[in-house]
């Protein structure tokens, strides 16, 4: 009886088991990949003058070559040369026809394989400068979105970059990162100085921030924007003594605060991005450790420390602020590393290469960027936290064969970019690249000699 | 008080028992290396494919054949009651004979019956069958019974076909930061062409939806699929995922 009822479970269970897997069917599903990126093409007409005089032309120029730069750099597009337009934007409205009397006619941009046109149009009134812009969608006919901006003329770059930073938005849902600044300490030919420069993403507006008139380095900027921090070798009149302090400066108001001066090189500030935190590097004769200050307190403690003479360095918060990322000598040589944001689980995350410094976060936290050394230069790579793949960004060539040094890589605010220090010229200069190693620009080309740059967070 | 000296006999049996119980527990953890040999190489095993296409049909068995009975046995009736016979033979031969054929007509109804009813039995059978095959679908079909080689080459035919497709696939930088995905619904001829297209699954965003379509139109003709693929293909069509 026991032995019919436990053969009559089985079989029911079995039954049970299988039934789904009976009656089950389905399609054929096959996945076709990633898609292989093109760009689209831009028709981008001269802006329209809606006020005349040299000044006005003057401005119009600005507007416009900031503004095609920018679509060009934003990898997004390509740019339809003007010679092939068939309508004359001068005698068309912003607008397109039928709907508004006298406005252009789609199909006239359609014919010549437009995807995307943008019109715009300019006026100055007073000490102001106004700019109406429209950008659609050709293939569908349809405006993608419309808006007036209004701004000093001495902000007419920024105006540029707005709208562009918008073209953007409107088109992936995150803006750019064209109204965003670099900082970088930069020393200028012939001279042993180095000072703290801001500038635009693209070099334009270049203005000294610091004037202690010695050595200023490690720049970094907090997490709104409104401050940058450095390290500047300044005499102590009590001790009579140089020491290299960590000083936090505020740009509004020009205002320089004194955050450590422990004996020692106090450098690279690393800003909590949502708490009144951060990070630096106390280095001494012994050893270099990493710190911990509470802004509002100012009171400061080792966070990660490594045994005598080991070197932890360049503390680099994650986008979320639950992790860090920095350098380490602990292994033997300098590697990067990560850990809790209270020191605790430090995993070595490059094993690859003799030398990894300066590591930089994407914004997403899936990835940092980082300085190799390799035979005899550096190189940029990124290296992927979850798969451990390691990219590598850069390979340059000096004037005399050799390879050159790109360093101090630093993520722009929404991630579609990577600026880098590189020597390939014989001064060192500021260029960018994408994360997948393509679109390489120079940004600046002058004789000064540029170090540790920093991106800017989003400053809007 | 030696407990061991007392009980010899149980102690000897104690040992017994563990030795043969380790030399058991040996076997049962050694026994599946031995047969589970790793290293291997790939055995490609027969596998049942099911048509995952077309509807399934239900596997009926055969009707019950209904054979006619083979003739009944002689039989011997021995009269009840055992007489000597009398003078009148003639006459009881004839009375047995009589019963005899009284018996075998009882007899042949019998089968008749039986034979009606069987038929009857058929008749309703059929009857049942022809309904059911009209609800297709609730059955599973006979499938086809593939071996390794042939499961392999299907496999290698749709990788070609990913790949073939994945060279025209082409989207924006502006609308690949979407990360959309859609579905798109393909049916080919037997040398490639697309016969049929239409989204599955749409991504929400018209101009990605329309990528997609223009992709498959573009990457036409396909490779021409292997024989046993072409009707299930051709009628039935296959999901493209964009991106997966």
């Amino acid at each position: 009886m026991k032995k019919q009822l436990i053969l009559n479970m089985s079989l029911y269970l079995f039954t049970l088991l299988m039934t789904p897997m009976a009656f089950s069917q389905g399609k054929i599903y096959i996945d076709v990949g990633q898609a292989k990126i093109k760009k689209s093409l831009l028709a981008l007409p001269p802006l329209q003058a809606y006020t005349s005089g040299t000044e006005s032309l003057k401005l119009g120029q600005t507007l416009f070559s900031t503004l095609n730069n920018d679509m060009v750099v934003s990898n997004f597009f390509t740019l339809i040369k003007p010679d092939a337009f068939l309508e004359d934007t001068r005698k068309v409205g912003l607008r397109p026809a039928p709907g508004t009397p006298g406005g252009f006619n789609f199909s006239n941009w359609s014919s010549i394989g437009t995807e995307f046109l943008i019109r715009a149009g300019y006026r100055i009134i007073n000490n102001n400068i106004e700019l109406e812009t429209y950008l659609y969608y050709v293939p569908q006919s349809k405006l993608v979105f419309g808006k007036s901006y209004k701004a000093d003329k001495a902000s007419v770059r920024k105006l540029a970059h707005k709208f562009a930073d918008d073209v953007l938005e409107a088109l992936t849902g995150k803006k750019g990162m064209f109204t965003s600044k670099i900082v970088v300490a930069v020393k200028k030919p012939g001279s042993k100085i180095k000072e703290i420069y801001i500038m635009d993403w693209d070099g334009e507006n270049s203005n000294q921030v610091t004037n202690f008139k010695g050595i200023t380095i490690t720049p970094s900027w907090n997490n709104d924007g409104t401050k940058v921090a450095f390290t500047n070798f300044a005499y102590h009149k009590k001790t009579k003594k140089r020491n290299a302090d960590l000083f936090l400066y505020e740009l509004k108001t020009a205002k320089t605060w004194l955050l450590s001066h422990r004996q020692g090189v106090n450098s690279g500030a690393s800003f909590h991005p949502k708490l009144n935190q951060m990070l630096f590097t106390v280095s001494n004769s012994h050893s270099s450790d990493i710190f911990r200050m509470d802004l509002k307190t100012e009171r400061a403690k080792a966070l990660i420390r490594g045994r005598r003479n080991t070197i932890n360095v360049e503390p680099a918060y994650s986008p979320d602020g639950s992790k860090i990322a920095f350098s380490s000598t602990r292994s033997g040589q300098p590697m990067i590393y990560t850990a809790n944001a209270n020191g605790t689980n430090i995993k070595r995350v490059t094993f690859a290469g003799r030398y990894n410094s300066t590591p930089s976060w994407s914004p997403d936290g899936k990835k940092i960027a980082f300085a190799g050394h390799i035979k005899s230069h550096f190189d940029i790579y990124t290296i992927d936290i979850a798969s451990n793949k390691i990219t590598p960004l850069t390979a340059a060539y000096k004037k005399n064969g050799k390879r050159a040094n790109n360093e101090s890589p630093s993520y722009s605010p929404d991630g579609r970019f990577i600026l880098f220090t590189s020597d390939r010229t014989g001064k060192t200069q500021l260029y960018i690249i994408s994360p997948d190693g393509t679109n390489e620009r120079q940004i600046t080309n002058d004789n000064n000699h540029y170090s540790e740059a920093r991106w800017s967070p989003f400053l809007d | 008080m030696n407990t061991l000296a007392h009980h010899p006999d149980s102690f000897q049996r104690f040992i017994l028992f563990s030795i043969v119980a380790h030399i058991g527990l040996v076997i049962f953890l050694k026994l599946p290396t031995l047969i589970f040999t790793p290293g291997e190489d790939i055995i490609i095993k027969k596998a049942i494919r099911v048509d995952i296409v077309a509807l399934p049909e239900k596997e009926v068995a055969p009707p019950p054949k209904v054979t006619t009975s083979s003739p009944p046995p002689k039989v011997n009736v021995r009269p009840k009651t055992q007489k000597r016979p009398k003078p009148n033979v003639k006459k009881a031969q004839q009375e047995a004979l009589k019963k005899l054929q009284m018996m075998s007509a009882v007899d042949k109804i019998k089968q008749q019956l039986e034979q009606e009813e069987a038929n009857k039995r058929a008749q309703e059978y059929e009857k049942k069958i022809q309904q059911e095959k009209k609800y297709a679908g609730n059955v599973i079909t006979k499938g086809t019974h593939l071996d390794g080689l042939d499961q392999l080459s299907m496999n290698e035919y749709y990788a070609q076909l990913e790949e073939h497709i994945h060279n025209y696939w082409f989207l924006p930088q502006w609308l690949d930061e979407l990360n959309l995905r859609a579905q798109a619904l393909v049916q080919i001829e037997s040398d490639g062409h697309v016969v049929a297209k239409q989204l599955y699954l749409s991504s929400g965003n018209s101009v990605f939806d329309e990528t997609v379509l223009k992709t498959i139109e573009k990457a036409s003709p396909f490779p021409p699929p292997p024989d046993r693929l072409k009707s299930v293909l051709k009628n039935n069509g296959f999901v493209l995922n964009f991106p997966n």
